[in-house]
């Protein structure tokens, strides 16, 4: 038989789509789809955190094509739209290649263009911008911002750098954006990290149960497992909430649109419901839950000039204390289904309907949410008020009962919340903050007793705010897109960079508008361009060899990190009182003590095949002479697997098994996953007769915190009258510095739109494609109406994605933060919008 | 450098120093799965062959589609795929594979 390429690239196709879904082809097509000159091994998707598994195709040093990996537990074979992206995302074609430095007359200035220099030229300059401020202001004027896409040994290679390496904890992830109230949720209520539940939930589950999450959107694949669920098993139900209709209404069996803000007061009205009718399981609070009310009036995490924070009576405040479950009850009573719909603007018959399935002690409830909780001004609260329902029923830790946050970022879990990048965390749950916490990661390190400083350093919207206030004079950033992404652009982070005080630093694959703003751009490899490790949603670590080698003079950024700690000698770093505590240390480099210290250099370098014999190269092991990855993950892993370890739950299994799986679940004990934590049979750290136990806190019991509805931050008024929401389309993931490079792509997404109610357009004169002007207090920005579409915002909000460069969003948001977790609010400031 | 230019013109090269040239025109192939609602396959089915680049190659029991989505020379698998995912009667639809090639060895190449 004789065929084109493009015949035989169509069979393939249909062929391996078939095979997904378990269907034959007819023979014709099947003959077509033959074993070909393609390499395929197993990886991890590069965008969401659903952390779907993909099978990497690659011919003649280049990734050609992609498929849903079959033998992947989360995916099962498929992929969603943005899978389109994966082997393009490489090949933009304003792709880095060489270091970049502003420079006048050839010698660097930040008022200069940027010309291409050597690694050495960009380090020399670099190192001694680092030194110069070490040495005028000490270790708190130099910060990094890092990444929930950084592969977990990227990211434990940047946090040993930064916090044992330069003494300085002022390192934070994009991740702060993203996650952080999720985690001070889980630390509050559960004393450890992470979602109980997992995936498998989505089959076991009666009802579902949106919160602030666009999962056809989103996590489409997550949502492609409930479809099933909801279309095949009877009786089941999906409920969606949100500040607006988006895709996930068209399944919905009770869609609600509510008032920003108002989700703190229906979360009460559930539990409220839930007491007053007697519904909850006494049995189960009484034997595993704490009653709790949170500290009220606590401002909105602004600068403390701010007008609100000086109106807040606790300011920043998070100590909660035990009450009586009758003082709880009486908390909650306020919440009555009148009061609440009143508020919220949901029916009073939907809410009711909603409420009933979380009091149905017969019905198997899992909860998702996403960035609309999290992404809140009290996104610490909202996340534990979802946690006071599912622990007042009993409805968490077993198949189909869980609350479940979802992640936006590849490894916002496995690097930025695991490895621990943030400004007060270490890796495995431990903080800066506690001496025998600091002191455990000394050990492990082999460094001197009081070598990490015991203070936080500065969170993500605190590092914008001391960079303008030039606090902060040396910034890294690696792997993200802050420039774009942070809020209050205009005021609080455009002006840090460009700051003549600052010296400032980013890593990036492309000419971001970071980047660009930035005096010094390092190219940098991405995903399958180097060996790596993700860590999704569901505690999945997951694994893959490196698949290509990087353009030009790109390096990885574990590379970019270990290599520029050559540039410091211990001396340069480390006071004398610190330094005479291991004398040994003296004369050495940084790289030296840090990375070369007899655990991390401890494998040699092999060659690496996989099952098939197929070879691939490790660009930084071959370059530092040893197996780095494995000596990386091998000292993280004593974090959380060696027998003195300080908390248990977050064990992991050795590295060489994660490249044999399909990911592994942690805790991993014996070798075996755990899918459901703290519930005795699924969790081997309960004990035989326990039932439940909630390991993360002494007691073993899980906090009930009541915490009341307080307003945003900033709500319309009559000149700023519409609520603005920012977030994400199907298209563009994040910033759209990857996907918007794929050309055919950007087409069918090209620019970002507002999105506004019918009414509301005509009221104000406009029509649908005009281009109109949206402003708030703090910018204005240019682009057209869409009044349809998938989007479907009430009267009095509008929509706008933050994906385009062109139409930069951040300039209108409002850099208020939940003053518990610092993640921005990036779903509520108001906004005006005005015919041009 | 022009932030705001840099899909505008599509064949023009990177004004950023160092950056790669642009590669050739590509060719994309995509296999998808569409899970089509209840009954309304045939209509599904009818709208799917009118869209540009679409080839049907089966259909499961269970009310779910093996296409194929192909560029044309009017239209790219990306935005037909877009299509498919938004059309009538559609639930939810998944990329399983995708390979793309350069447009010269396209027609250049037998494979038998």
């Amino acid at each position: 038989m004789k065929l084109t390429r493009r015949e035989f690239m169509k069979a393939n196709a249909a062929a391996a789509t078939a095979a997904v879904a378990g269907v034959s082809l007819p023979a014709k097509t099947v003959q077509a789809a033959m074993p070909n000159d393609i390499r395929w091994d197993k990886a991890a998707c590069r965008f969401c955190g659903t952390g779907c598994g993909v099978l990497i195709g690659a011919r003649d040093g280049k990734i050609v094509a992609t498929q849903g990996d079959p033998d992947a537990p989360v995916n099962k074979g498929l992929n969603c739209i943005k899978g389109y992206f994966l082997s393009k995302i490489m090949y933009g074609k304003d792709r880095l290649t060489q270091p970049l430095l502003r420079k006048t007359n050839g010698v660097y200035d930040k008022e200069g263009e940027f010309e291409p220099v050597s690694w050495d030229e960009a380090f020399d300059v670099m190192a001694s911008k680092w030194k110069e401020a070490l040495k005028k202001k000490g270790p708190s004027s130099v910060g990094m911002f890092g990444s929930g896409q950084w592969t977990i040994f990227e990211g434990y290679a940047a946090s040993k750098l930064m916090k044992a390496g330069f003494r300085s904890n002022n390192l934070d992830p994009n991740a702060r954006h993203c996650m952080a109230s999720a985690v001070g949720a889980f630390m509050r209520g559960f004393g450890i990290d992470e979602p109980m539940g997992c995936y498998d939930d989505l089959e076991h589950a009666d009802v579902f149960v949106l919160w602030g999450a666009n999962m056809a959107e989103m996590h489409p694949i997550l949502w492609s497992r409930m479809t099933n669920t909801r279309l095949t098993k009877p009786g089941c139900e999906v409920h969606v909430l949100s500040t607006y209709e988006h895709r996930c209404f068209e399944l919905a069996d009770n869609g609600m649109v509510f008032t920003p803000q108002t989700d703190l007061a229906l979360l009460n009205y559930i539990a409220n419901y839930i007491i007053e009718n007697k519904a909850y399981n006494e049995d189960f609070i009484s034997k595993h839950v704490n009653f709790n009310a949170t500290t009220e009036d606590i401002g909105y995490g602004l600068r403390p000039e701010h007008e609100l924070e000086k109106a807040a009576k606790n300011s920043g405040k998070g100590k909660f204390n035990k009450i009586s479950f009758e003082e709880y009850a009486k908390s909650v009573s306020k919440y009555t289904l009148e009061y609440t719909s009143e508020l919220s603007g949901v029916p009073k018959d939907a809410l009711l309907k909603l409420a009933k399935v979380y009091a149905d002690p017969s019905k198997k409830v899992s909860s998702y949410w996403t960035m609309g909780f999290n992404q809140h001004t009290r996104g610490v609260w909202v996340n534990g008020l979802l946690y006071n329902v599912h622990l007042l029923m009993g409805k968490i830790s077993e198949p189909g009962n869980s609350p479940f946050s979802l992640t936006g970022q590849p490894s916002a879990c496995g690097t930025a919340r695991e490895v621990g990048t943030f400004s007060h965390r270490l890796p495995a749950d431990l903080v800066v903050k506690k001496e025998s916490h600091r002191q455990f990661a000394e050990k492990i390190w082999k460094l001197p007793e009081g070598t990490i400083p015991a203070k936080p350093g500065y969170h993500a919207a605190l590092q914008n705010r001391m960079l303008k206030d030039g606090k902060l004079n040396v910034y890294w950033v690696q792997c993200n897109n802050n420039m774009q992404a942070a809020a209050n652009m205009n005021e609080e982070t455009y002006p840090g960079y460009r700051n003549p005080e600052n010296f400032i630093i980013v890593s990036d694959p492309y000419p971001t508008i970071t980047a660009l703003a930035a005096d010094l751009i390092l190219p940098t490899s991405m995903w399958m361009e180097k060996e790596g490790a993700y860590g999704n949603a569901e505690r999945r670590t997951q694994f893959w060899r490196q698949q290509v080698d990087a353009p030009g003079e790109s390096q990885s950024d574990m590379w970019q990190v270990m290599e520029f700690a050559k540039r410091f000698k211990i001396e340069e770093v480390w006071p004398e009182d610190l330094l005479a505590k291991m004398p040994e240390y003296r004369g050495k480099n940084l790289y030296e003590v840090l990375y070369e210290n007899g655990q991390i250099d401890a494998y040699p370098l092999q060659k690496i095949t996989d099952d098939a014999g197929n070879v691939y190269n490790n660009a930084e092991s071959e370059h530092f002479g040893y197996y780095v990855q494995k000596g990386m993950f091998e000292e993280y892993r004593m974090f959380n697997s060696a027998k003195d370890r300080i908390k248990i739950g977050h064990e992991m299994a050795p590295f060489d098994m994660y490249h044999k799986a399909r990911g592994i679940r942690w805790p991993v004990i014996d070798g075996k996953e755990t899918l459901w934590r703290f519930r005795e049979g699924y969790d081997p750290h309960v004990k035989a007769g326990e039932d439940v136990r909630f390991y993360g806190r002494k007691d073993g019991r899980a906090n009930i915190i009541f915490a009341p509805y307080e307003p945003a931050a900033e709500s319309p008024d009559e000149e700023f009258d519409l609520w603005l929401c920012t977030g994400r389309v199907l298209e563009h993931w994040h910033s759209g510095s990857m996907t918007r490079r794929v050309p055919e792509l950007h087409r069918a997404f090209p620019n970002a739109v507002v999105f506004m109610h019918p009414a509301d357009a005509k009221r104000r004169g406009v029509r649908r494609g005009e281009e109109v002007k949206v402003s708030s207090r703090r910018g204005e920005i240019q682009l057209r109406v869409e009044t349809r579409g998938r989007n479907r915002v009430p009267e009095g909000l509008v929509y706008i994605p933050w994906f385009d460069e062109g139409v930069l969003v951040n300039k209108l948001t409002l850099d208020a933060t939940d003053p518990l977790s610092k993640e921005t609010d990036y779903k509520k400031c108001a906004c005006k919008l005005t015919k041009l | 450098m022009k932030v705001n230019s840099r899909f505008i013109k599509e064949d023009e090269a990177s004004t950023m120093p160092g950056g790669l040239p642009a590669p050739k025109g590509a060719f994309n192939v995509c296999g998808i799965l569409v899970h089509v609602a209840k009954g309304r396959m045939d209509e599904v089915c009818a709208n799917l062959k009118t869209m540009p680049g679409v080839e049907i190659h089966t259909e499961a029991d269970d009310g779910r589609l093996v296409i194929t989505v192909e560029d044309t020379e009017t239209d790219l698998a990306a935005n037909t795929m877009v299509l498919v995912n938004r059309a009538d009667g559609v639930i939810n639809s998944s990329l399983v594979y995708h390979q793309f090639e350069s447009q010269d060895s396209l027609e250049l190449e037998d494979v038998s």
